[in-house]
């Protein structure tokens, strides 16, 4: 895999997966928070990209 | 499904054994515990994340402690337990900087050692009755 989008949301999924299930105890609060983290993530990673797409550097 | 409410304390010795457990596989304390959703998702979720940046071409960081930054990345590697040793044992984990994934790989293999180090310290919480 060489798509750097696809390693970040593969990323955002681990830590998102695993920290959801570490902070909740019910399953769908779980989902709820797993769901929030990943778009969270994935969300400022590319808003983040966009903002550092002009720098010359 | 069933959660487990808070534990009453256990002593310290078994808490220390479970932490151990816990650090050695991923999601093991929590097994320990009773807290079986929780154990299998971490079971299942941190050694993949750790293959997959071994299969990102990431790299295993040596402990130099002349290089600071080298040996916190060790030590952040080394917090996923046994996956670290038998990636070692069969000769992964050299890594290669010209992969255009080394990066990601090496975020992988750091992240998934340090989040089974939170994983520890949340079973150390249950094991002393806090949570």
């Amino acid at each position: 895999m060489t798509s750097h989008l696809g390693a970040m949301v593969v990323f955002a999924l681990f830590v998102s997966v695993v920290f959801a299930t570490l902070m909740r105890d019910e399953p769908r609060e779980q989902l709820r928070l797993g769901l929030r983290l990943f778009g969270g993530l994935v969300g400022g990673g590319i808003v983040a990209g966009w903002l550092l797409y002009p720098l010359p550097f | 499904m069933h959660i487990a409410a808070a534990d009453e304390a256990r002593p310290l010795r078994t808490t220390y054994l479970i932490c151990a457990a816990a650090w050695a596989l991923p999601g093991a304390g929590h097994l320990w515990l009773g807290r079986s959703q929780k154990g299998l998702v971490f079971l299942m979720t941190l050694p993949l994340m750790f293959a997959c940046g071994l299969w990102l071409e990431g790299r295993l960081f040596p402990f130099e402690l002349t290089q600071p930054l080298v040996a916190l990345a060790a030590f952040a590697d080394i917090g996923i337990g046994v996956p670290y040793f038998v990636a070692k044992a069969m000769s992964q984990g050299a890594g290669r900087a010209i992969a255009p994934t080394f990066e990601y790989g090496n975020a992988f293999l750091i992240v998934a050692g340090l989040l089974n180090i939170l994983v520890v310290l949340d079973a150390f919480d249950v094991a002393q009755g806090r949570k």
